[in-house]
């Protein structure tokens, strides 16, 4: 038989095996568990059938102050006294002279009771008396007062007495717990519960004699937090992986970027609008740049701007400034990097992308923030023409999942013939995310390149956004850890 | 890129054949153009910046009809010479200025409410802002005199009544009390006392780039139009007066010439000019270009129904350039409009030769195994802006000469690009107290400081900024994961008493990885945490991870 047993309650009857039959009170004191918790423990060794409680109940008796007066002498003793004196025969007058009307009528009244005496015609006869000795006896007991278990008392005389009002009786119960032969059983050989194991329990064996108390299993467990990575920059960091997968070096630029390499050489007008205020960030320190070490770049540079130079373009048609090209902005896009890139890296084959923050303007609303991560991306080949352009830009697609794709015509200053691209995500329809092209016979030449070069550009914000279904772009800069915390997975 | 409202029934009109609208959203969508149906009769359309000639119902017919192959080539518009002459003493804040008359425009409200905006559009774009050009319409009817003068006048001296209004105003009332005025009257004002001012006879009828005179005002109902083009750039003003003239004559308008006559000078020049230009388009060009094998006669073709005129020569076309087709800089301008002819999405994607998979390189082979590792540690990874406020970089003790500014913020809290990612982090912590302890986060990202040693005089770090915030924080609780990071990582690292602003002293380290001191780790001190309103105790340290890729390993 196993009956597991937790500390408290090995405890508890244990001390009950000792103490055989016991109230609460003293098991408290001798196992040093407060009264509360004795009574559960009671309680669940009781429930195991390992210990009995035990209700018994007692009749305190104590003798009234009319107890108290007839202790010696109970009335229709008086009585039989006084008939003793008058010889054995006394009228009922004479008695109630003698011993008052209310003691006389409960003298006879017992008297006769008892069998002592006779009444005839007024006369009170004494034919016999035997002391009541147990009576008195135990009125002289119930003086001090005595305690009986009930069913115990003598019934006659208790009731008599109580009758008489010479005593009072109060019922009382009181609680003992008895150790069951099955306690004494478990006990000789106790299972312990414990709720915690402990590495000392395995340790020390005393595994062997315990059992782990069942838990809850089914309850809500506390909450718990992993580390997680960014998902935004999981994204970027697919992307990059992706990019390298299809033969990509990366290449740069930098954050604080000249005028130059940002719109000049990318063949934008130095009056053109998105080089203004509203669609650049201009800075206030520092606020110039050197062009010092592209003296021939920037020579093609003015000629092109101004008059097409050896492009075989119109240009422009203004006077170029240099001074304009050397002002610092932060960049607005990564084409600045494609161009740099190109200036040092002219024979074919090239594929080089860029991901990296440009600035703008924009006020931070839902859709748009002043800064978004773009990528940039260039192909130059021998043989290169538009078609091998719209067909990277789908494989690149395709290995983002995404198969449907949609060509318009667009313009950028730097790319002829442009496009403007379209992907189908569903739930969502047609989004526009990127913009690419051939860069246009201008750019190349100022830049030195004799091949075609195919290149493209798209904002990786809109396309997270569509991924992890979430159409606030300011929650990919979002940093509320509970919202990080326990963001779903995206793992499909 | 602007939009503009156009009117629906006008564009059936002028294309001869009513289109249902997802047709010509399609055939629109292959011109550029975006559309958005407002209701039935008017549309939205998106177009791109390259082409001023598309922006009013007129141009955007006259492009459909060549894609539809209801008319292929150049249109021809009848040209007649006016006996109007402008006499120019140029002003040298806008020297140059066109002017031409269109007859029989019967202009009704809803052709003026889209000439207006063709007006406008044209402004900023292609006119910037009118700093380039700007355009004035007139009615040619109402003109007092067919003797026009254009030159500089004293604002004092000069007084009409600005288009609209009933008051006469000096050129300076105009400038210094009109809401036009006000925008566009510093354009060209010399000295602040002279203005370019058109007269006709003895009148006022425009003062460019700000307002026209009320006296030649167009209306519903005007039949004649003058326009005027000024400018800076004498190309860019005969361009626009070709594609406003040209524009109104696709109504069945007559464009008139007018004579400009500049003083003391012999020469005159005749407005519009309509001048076409003749390109050679290789056909090898064309189609090495766009990768698909078309012939001389499908260039001609495609070419026609973008609506340019073509003859076949000897292995090129030869391509003739309407006026108002001012985005043809160069011969690779029509292979696009070849293939917008043939429609983008009938050119089948070609896969270029495959090139072998390259490399993640070392610096993110390292970032992302860093990231792994702090993420098993418990850290949480943030994404942060790269802008951010320049008086919290300072108020962190940021000196004021390594941060980099912007001039044009769009609020002052994103005024300058980050040059650390410390301010960004305890704002984050703070943002995150109600969250259950422990915080632990962390971002790795790019930061710029002030270099003037460098071309772009800024120098660029990749930097790690990492926190941990607790009921019980301290100095271990982020010395520990860090080290072990960092060793994983196969590099040393020890700890050696420092001192930094944020933190406290003696609980503060230099944070040296292979003996180079890279950073900081410390215990925030609590006079910040207070001012920042963080009631938690925080443990914060920045790394400088640049070319710790090419660090050696052990």
């Amino acid at each position: 038989m196993t009956i597991p047993l937790s500390e408290g309650e090995y405890k508890v009857l244990s001390q009950l095996a000792k103490l055989k039959k016991t109230k609460l009170d003293e098991l408290a004191v001798s196992t040093g568990l407060p009264k509360s918790s004795i009574a559960a423990y009671i309680e669940l060794l009781a429930s195991k059938g390992l210990a009995k409680i035990i209700e018994e109940k007692y009749v305190r008796i104590e003798a009234t102050e009319e107890g108290r007066k007839w202790v010696d002498k109970l009335p229709e003793e008086v009585l039989v006294d006084i008939l003793k004196e008058k010889t054995g025969k006394a009228s009922i007058d004479d008695v109630i002279r003698d011993l008052g009307k209310d003691l006389a009528s409960i003298a006879l009244s017992w008297a006769r009771r008892r069998g002592w005496i006779k009444i005839k015609n007024g006369m009170i006869e004494l034919v016999g008396y035997t002391e009541p000795k147990e009576v008195k006896e135990f009125l002289r007991k119930a003086l001090k007062g005595l305690t009986l278990r009930k069913g115990e008392e003598p019934i006659d005389i208790v009731k008599e007495l109580k009758k008489r009002k010479m005593i009072r009786i109060e019922e009382l119960t009181e609680k003992f717990v008895e150790i069951t032969s099955k306690g004494i059983e478990v006990l000789h050989k106790p299972i312990l519960e414990v709720s915690v194991l402990t590495s000392d329990i395995i340790a020390t064996g005393k595994w062997r004699t315990i059992r782990l108390k069942p838990y809850n299993v089914e309850a809500e467990p506390p909450k718990v937090y992993p580390g997680r990575k960014h998902f935004f920059i999981e994204f970027l960091e697919e992307v990059r992986r992706i990019l390298h997968e299809m033969g990509f070096t990366e290449m740069k630029s930098y954050y604080v970027e000249t005028e130059f390499w940002n719109f000049d050489v990318l063949f934008q007008a130095q009056d053109h609008p998105a080089r203004e205020v509203h669609d650049t960030f201009h800075l206030k320190y520092p606020s110039k740049g050197s062009i010092d070490a592209y003296k021939d770049i920037v020579e093609r540079v003015k000629a092109v701007h101004e008059h097409g130079g050896m492009s075989g373009s119109k240009g422009w048609g203004y006077k170029w400034d240099p001074e304009i090209a050397k002002r610092l902005i932060l960049r607005s896009q990564t084409t600045s990097a494609s161009a740099r890139y190109l200036y040092y890296n002219k024979e074919p084959p090239v594929r080089a992308y860029i991901i990296g923050k440009v600035f703008r303007p924009d006020e931070i609303s839902a859709k748009r923030l002043p800064e978004f991560y773009q990528f940039d991306g260039i192909v130059m080949e021998e043989n290169l023409t538009f078609r091998h352009l719209l067909g990277i830009i789908r494989e690149f697609f395709t290995h983002l999942g995404i198969k449907k794709l949609k060509f318009k015509p667009g313009y950028f200053p730097f790319t002829e013939p442009s496009v403007e691209g379209y992907v189908y995500i569903d739930g969502l329809g047609w989004i526009e995310v990127f913009g690419a092209g051939m860069f246009r016979p201008e750019v190349l030449e100022m830049l030195g390149v004799k091949h075609p070069v195919a290149a493209w550009g798209m904002g990786l914000e809109r396309i997270a956004m569509a991924f992890y279904g979430i159409n606030d772009i300011r929650l990919l800069y979002t940093t509320d850890l509970s919202m990080l915390r326990t963001m779903k997975a995206k793992w499909w | 890129m602007p939009v503009i409202r156009i009117y629906k029934h006008r564009l059936d009109k002028l294309v001869g054949r009513t289109l249902n609208v997802e047709e010509l959203a399609e055939l629109l969508f292959n011109l550029k153009c975006e559309v958005n149906i407002v209701d039935e009769n008017v549309l939205e359309v998106e177009l791109n910046s390259d082409r001023p000639d598309m922006l009013m119902t007129e141009g955007i017919a006259r492009a459909l009809k060549g894609l539809l192959e209801l008319e292929l080539g150049i249109p021809e518009y009848k040209v007649t010479n006016t006996d109007i002459v402008v006499y120019v003493d140029p002003p040298p804040t806008r020297p140059y200025i066109a002017v031409a008359t269109i007859r029989n425009v019967n202009i009704d409200y809803e052709m003026l409410e889209e000439l207006i905006q063709f007006q406008e559009k044209l402004h900023t774009t292609y006119g910037r802002m009118r700093r380039r050009i700007a355009i004035g319409l007139h009615d040619l009817d109402k003109l007092p005199s067919k003797t026009l003068h254009y030159r500089e006048v004293d604002i004092d001296k000069v007084k009409f009544i600005p288009l609209h209004d009933y008051r006469e105003y000096t050129a300076r009332e105009v400038i210094e009390n009109t809401k036009q005025g006000k925008e566009y009257g510093h354009i060209s004002i010399r000295d602040n006392k002279y203005h370019p001012m058109l007269f006709s006879g003895d009148k006022v009828i425009a003062m460019p780039p700000v307002i026209n005179a009320d006296i030649t005002r167009v209306e519903p109902g005007t039949k004649n139009l003058l326009v005027d083009v000024t400018g800076t750039d004498k190309r860019y003003v005969e361009e626009t007066i070709d594609i406003i003239t040209t524009m109104l004559a696709e109504s069945g308008g007559q464009i008139g010439r007018v004579r400009i006559i500049y003083r003391g000078e012999k020469s005159s020049e005749v407005y519009p000019k309509l001048r076409t230009e003749v390109v050679k388009l290789n056909v090898e060009y064309a189609r090495r270009v766009l990768g698909l094998d078309m012939s001389a006669k499908d260039l001609k073709h495609h070419l026609e129904k973008m609506r340019f005129n073509a003859r076949i020569g000897d292995g090129y076309v030869e391509v003739t350039i309407p006026p108002y087709r001012v985005d043809i800089l160069h011969p690779i301008d029509l292979v696009e409009d070849i293939a917008m002819s043939i429609g983008y999405n009938n050119i089948e994607p070609l896969l270029p030769s495959t090139m072998p998979p390259t490399p993640l390189p070392p610096k993110y082979r390292l970032i992302n195994t860093l990231r792994e590792l702090l993420v098993g540690l418990g850290f949480q990874e943030l994404h942060l802006y790269m802008l951010t406020s320049s008086k919290s970089l300072i108020k962190i003790g940021v000196n004021e000469e390594d941060i980099v500014r912007i001039a044009n913020p769009i609020t002052e809290e994103l005024d300058a690009l980050r040059p650390t990612m410390l301010n960004q982090l305890l704002i984050a912590l703070r943002d995150n107290q109600h969250v259950d302890m422990p915080v632990k986060i962390f971002s790795i990202g790019d930061a710029v400081v002030v270099d003037e040693e460098k071309e772009t005089k800024t120098n660029e770090k990749t930097i790690l900024t990492i926190a941990y915030m607790s009921g019980k924080a301290s100095f271990e609780d982020l010395q520990a994961p860090l080290f072990t990071a960092i060793r994983l990582l196969g590099f040393e690292v020890k700890t050696i008493k420092a001192k930094h602003k944020l933190t406290i002293d003696g609980r503060t380290a230099s944070l040296i990885i292979n003996n180079v001191n890279r950073g900081f780790i410390g215990e925030v001190k609590p006079e910040i945490l207070e001012e920042l309103g963080i009631k938690y105790p925080v443990v914060i340290g920045e790394i400088d991870l640049t070319n710790l890729w090419t660090t050696p390993v052990k």
